[in-house]
């Protein structure tokens, strides 16, 4: 792709299409290439001296897959797990490779095309990593739909995914 | 693979590969049989491997059943099974014919 | 070089390897007194194979090394050229030089011209003096120095046998009796017959007399036993050949039959090893429980009919008591790895009295060249009773490993459909139930089979000890026999590459400090001759690997002495023998009285042991002060499976794989006390075990937080004991192993994470972690 590309190739490069999905009172959309499966609630198994934000195991079609409550990334308040509660499976990039885990939201939203015109970037709220994980900011409707990175979101969120010394360190002294 | 349901009490033992490796599930079948009463109908149309242990096993089967005066009713049978009998020289011990070729 | 060979580098390196494997095997099967020619010859095909490989990839040195090695080699196989102790060991160097040699070019590396320079003009030399220059002249094998290794049964009577079978309505009678552990050793007399059969018309009679009521027999061991007339002409060798993978195995009697007339042949199927007589002579050193050990373990000549008494006056063993003893047996597996001329196999008579033993230790495939044809990778199939060439494929690991995780789910996936199998009614369900029920028999049979396309006999393993040992034992001035059984008993890849180092371990301990010096075994009664027998054998669902000597076995009061003197026993304590035998796991524990260089510290015991522990086994030991040790590893037979024993905690399920539990029980109120810096313990078996509280270490809701109102799992692991504290016990189950780490990561205390029947998800624990953890926190606290 070349710097002066026409109108067309612009739309062309920047036409992906996200999944959106409610968590409290925010949406928020994750490239649909990544989304691995959807299913509802079912009780996790726990690991031990997990960090809180993770719930714990389930079987996906044969693999273990970590389940990750993003309230606590987004510093929402914890809420019940219900019926309606519903759990994307999400692959991403890590150092280690291709991985799957899944995140418990309140329930999924439409399939939206991005249009990169239209986004705009993310707020300044005072740090990088407080918003490293956001792509941006898209209109959709009368909504603004936070448009998430998946890789560096889950960067820190798992073990071995960071190389943040902190983290693994605490995770260590835990186990 | 399908299961023959027989006519007559109970279904018929369907065999599948009696071998070592499958040895003890396969005894505990088969004295499961021993338990019941009447004549035991076997199916081993299915049978692809066998081996020493599957016989012997078979063949102790078939000859405790006797002793009870029950008989054993061969519903179908593999070429393989019947001709690994009757090389280990245990077809007539298994009602499956003669040995020796 | 040319980019298109550079391709084929690979495979030339990897044949030239098995190659020399092979070499080597046949080198030290090698009878100096009365070499076997084809064997001699194998050896030639060797070095000539090599020596057009390297010409063709233009690796100078390695070719112009071999051809000076299959000058030789010529002399030797066209019989110009005698044979000797002397020139045999400058083969074996040269196994050794090619190794390296080869290695240094397949690493691209510099070779150490300096080695292969000196063998090389010592080669010449030999050529060039027609073997007087080698030193020693033919040696009576009897008299061989030091590890005195097992020729396979130079029975010497085959050249009669070979000859009576001129006659044209001639016949073998044959009878054969298998012994139980027959087909746990991977042998089937189906396999067995149908190579007869191969030879003319075979007639079977089976007797059915020791075969046991069905409820209580053992259905794994063979009660069955048979007689045989096979109508032809072929010679004795080839009758035996069919038997050679069981000969170890069973009782066996063959008789030349002529129209009319009964001939007496030998009693015992023996190898092809050239002429005899002087093997014969060397006769069997007799020790005094019956093994039989000695240079050639003579094969009962000509006219030793098999009844005890004539067999053990012909070989000179002890007191066969049960009466038949197998002669010498040269049973050599030359299937599963043709290319590394894989180990020896022995015949060892298995009677009641206990080893009277005429081995032989016959490494090599005495037929087949070492051919590339092998492919270790791959599924060989071992228990070939012809030993000849197999057709098989390489196969990547990869795809096997893929191979293996597609079924254990589709075990997952019938397991659940089971499951919901039960809660269904009507009468479709009993239908669908009984599907069900044949799928799951069908999985159980396949998830069997794949695991076994990665399953390879421990012959690969046991493969270098022949070596090893005649080196080992050379170096320290000892004698030494090594026995090996069970070779082909197949166990995973996996264990197999990590099996090696522990057991070289033990073998090396039982050479260096278990084994006396001649002198001293003689003074105290025994052979001058020490035995090593490795052995291995399925038991259930795991492989059992013995290492025995009949040396000196383990000293316990000088244990108990150590162990006090470095503060690990109290004085005043009293322990088992078990207990003190354990002792020697303690890292950094030796008694060696002087460390040798031969093995190190002595002992490295807790490493053999954590080395074990780590593939899921355990290791235990048995000895008899004065008389020998026994070291006998158990390992599960795959690793991606275990055999767990759930328990459940609050509302948690977990798997304890069994091989960590040693017991169950519940605790009384009064039997458990709180010890300042150890927490609460509990006593069991004369010890004071920590009570490790499972949902207080992993942070669940329990059940039952009071002792007694739930049940302790006696377990250990890093080699500790603990009492787990658990709500209550499940059932038993063998489970898929799935691993944590693919999408999460390590956890201390989980060694995986499986998928039970109902499609939730179990952790497996991992005993020595878990230990580890408990241990950290209760220090922490």
């Amino acid at each position: 792709m070349t710097s002066n590309s026409t109108q067309s190739d612009l739309k062309q490069a920047g036409s992906q299409q996200v999944l959106t999905f409610v968590l409290g009172s925010e949406t928020y959309g994750v490239d649909i290439l990544r989304v691995q499966e959807i299913r509802g609630w079912s009780s996790v198994t726990k690991i031990p001296h997990a960090p809180a934000h993770v719930l714990g195991v389930l079987n996906l079609r044969g693999s273990i897959v970590p389940i990750v409550d993003m309230r606590m990334q987004f510093n929402l308040e914890r809420a019940e797990y219900t019926a309606v509660t519903v759990i994307i499976v999400l692959s991403v990039q890590s150092r280690k490779g291709k991985r799957d885990f899944g995140v418990v939201v309140d329930g999924v939203s439409d399939v939206v095309n991005v249009d990169d015109t239209q986004v705009k970037p993310a707020p300044d709220l005072g740090s990088r990593e407080a918003t490293e994980h956001i792509r941006g900011l898209m209109p959709v409707a009368d909504r603004m739909v936070v448009l998430l990175d998946i890789d560096k979101l889950i960067a820190g969120q798992l073990p071995n995914t960071s190389d943040n010394h902190s983290e693994q360190a605490s995770a260590a002294a835990a186990a | 693979m399908s299961v023959t349901p027989s006519a007559a009490s109970g279904s018929a033992l369907v065999l599948i590969s009696p071998t070592i490796r499958t040895i003890t599930s396969l005894q505990t079948e088969l004295a499961e049989r021993l338990d019941e009463s009447g004549t035991v109908q076997i199916d081993g149309t299915a049978v692809d491997r066998v081996d020493t242990a599957g016989l012997q096993l078979l063949a102790a089967f078939v000859r405790d059943l006797r002793a009870e005066m029950r008989g054993v009713e061969w519903v179908g049978c593999s070429d393989a099974l019947k001709k690994a009998a009757q090389a280990l020289g245990l077809g007539a011990a298994l009602g499956l014919g003669n040995d020796n070729s | 070089m040319d980019l298109d060979l550079a391709q084929f580098h690979d495979s030339f390196f990897e044949e030239s390897f098995e190659a020399l494997d092979g070499m080597e095997a046949a080198l030290l099967g090698l009878d100096v007194g009365a070499p076997d020619p084809e064997r001699v010859n194998s050896i030639f095909r060797v070095a000539h194979s090599i020596k057009g490989g390297a010409g063709m990839f233009g690796f100078k040195d390695v070719a112009s090394f071999t051809h000076t090695l299959e000058t030789l080699l010529d002399e030797l196989r066209s019989g110009r050229m005698q044979v000797t102790r002397a020139i045999s060991d400058q083969l074996l160097l040269s196994v050794d030089v090619m190794r390296a040699m080869l290695t240094s070019v397949q690493r691209k590396e510099p070779v150490d011209m300096q080695k292969v320079a000196d063998l090389q003009f010592d080669l010449e030399m030999i050529v060039a003096q027609g073997g007087a220059g080698a030193a020693a002249a033919p040696v009576a094998p009897a008299a061989a120095p030091a590890a005195v290794m097992n020729n396979g049964g130079a029975a010497g009577t085959t050249g009669g046998g070979g000859a009576l079978g001129a006659s044209n309505v001639g016949r073998w009678h044959i009878e054969f009796r298998a012994l139980p552990e027959l087909l746990l050793r991977g042998n089937d007399p189906l396999a067995i017959f149908s190579s007869l059969a191969e030879l003319g018309k075979l007639t079977v009679v089976t007797n059915m007399d020791a075969v046991p009521r069905l409820r209580s027999m053992d259905a794994e061991r063979c009660y069955l036993k048979w007689t045989l007339e096979l109508e032809s002409d072929c010679a004795r060798e080839q009758v035996d050949a069919a038997f050679e993978w069981a000969a170890v195995d069973c009782e066996l009697s063959i008789q030349r039959v002529e129209a009319g007339a009964l001939l007496v042949q030998s009693a015992a199927p023996a190898a092809v090893q050239g002429a005899a007589a002087a093997a014969l002579a060397t006769g069997a050193v007799n020790t005094v429980n019956g093994a039989t050990a000695g240079a050639q373990a003579a094969a009962p000549a000509n006219g030793a009919a098999q009844n005890a008494a004539a067999a053990a006056s012909a070989t000179g063993a002890a007191a066969a008591a049960s009466g038949p003893t197998q002669g010498a047996q040269a049973a050599t597996p030359a299937s599963a790895a043709p290319a590394n001329g894989a180990a020896s196999a022995n015949g060892v008579a298995q009677s009641a009295a206990g080893a009277a033993s005429a081995t032989g230790a016959a490494p090599a495939a005495n037929a087949t060249a070492p051919t590339p044809a092998g492919a270790p990778a791959a599924a060989a199939k071992p228990a070939d009773a012809k030993g000849g060439e197999h057709s098989s494929i390489r196969v990547s690991i990869e795809k096997i490993d893929e191979l293996i995780n597609t079924v254990g789910e589709l075990v997952i996936t019938q397991a659940m459909l089971s499951e919901l199998g039960r809660k269904l009614d009507g009468s479709v369900a009993e239908q669908f139930r009984t599907g069900l029920n044949q799928l799951e028999r069908n999985m159980r049979e396949l998830q069997e089979s794949v695991m076994r396309v990665r399953m390879l006999p421990i012959s690969f393993t046991f493969s270098r000890f022949p070596r090893m040992v005649r080196d080992l034992a050379q170096r320290l001035g000892k004698q030494i026999e090594l026995k090996m059984t069970g070779e082909q008993t197949e166990l995973d890849k996996t264990v197999l590459e990590k099996i090696g180092d522990p057991l070289v371990h033990l073998v090396r301990n039982s050479v260096d400090h278990g084994i006396e010096m001649p002198d001293v075994r003689v003074k105290n009664g025994k052979s001058a001759t020490g035995i090593v027998h490795l052995d291995a054998c399925h038991r259930g669902g795991h492989i059992a690997v013995e290492i025995r000597d009949d040396g000196g076995g383990l000293d316990k009061n000088r244990i108990l002495a150590k162990a006090r003197s470095r503060g690990l026993v109290g004085a005043n304590d009293v322990l088992t023998d078990e207990q003190v035998y354990e002792l020697i796991f303690l890292p950094g524990f030796s008694t060696a009285e002087k460390t040798t260089d031969v093995s190190g510290r002595g002992v490295g015991m807790d490493v053999v042991r954590r080395n074990v522990k780590e593939l899921g086994g355990k290791i235990e030991i048995s000895s008899d002060f004065g008389k020998g040790s026994r070291f006998i590893i158990t390992l599960p037979l795959t690793l991606a499976i275990v055999d767990g024993q759930s328990v459940s905690v609050g509302s948690e399920t977990y798997i304890v794989p069994l091989t960590s539990i040693i017991e169950s029980l519940q605790l009384q109120p009064q039997s458990v006390s709180r010890l300042s810096g150890r927490g609460e313990v509990f006593s069991f078996r004369g010890d004071y075990l920590p009570i490790v509280r499972l949902h207080e270490l992993f942070g669940i809701e329990a059940r039952a937080t009071a002792l007694h109102e739930g049940l302790i799992v006696v377990a250990e692991g890093d080699g500790r004991r603990i009492g787990l504290f658990v709500d209550e016990l499940l059932g038993q189950q063998q489970v898929v192993i799935k691993s944590m780490e693919a999408n999460y990561g390590p956890v201390d205390g989980v060694a995986g994470a499986t998928i039970l029947g109902d499609g939730s998800v179990a952790l497996i624990l991992d005993l020595s972690g878990l230990i580890r953890v408990a241990s950290r926190t209760a220090r922490a606290a």
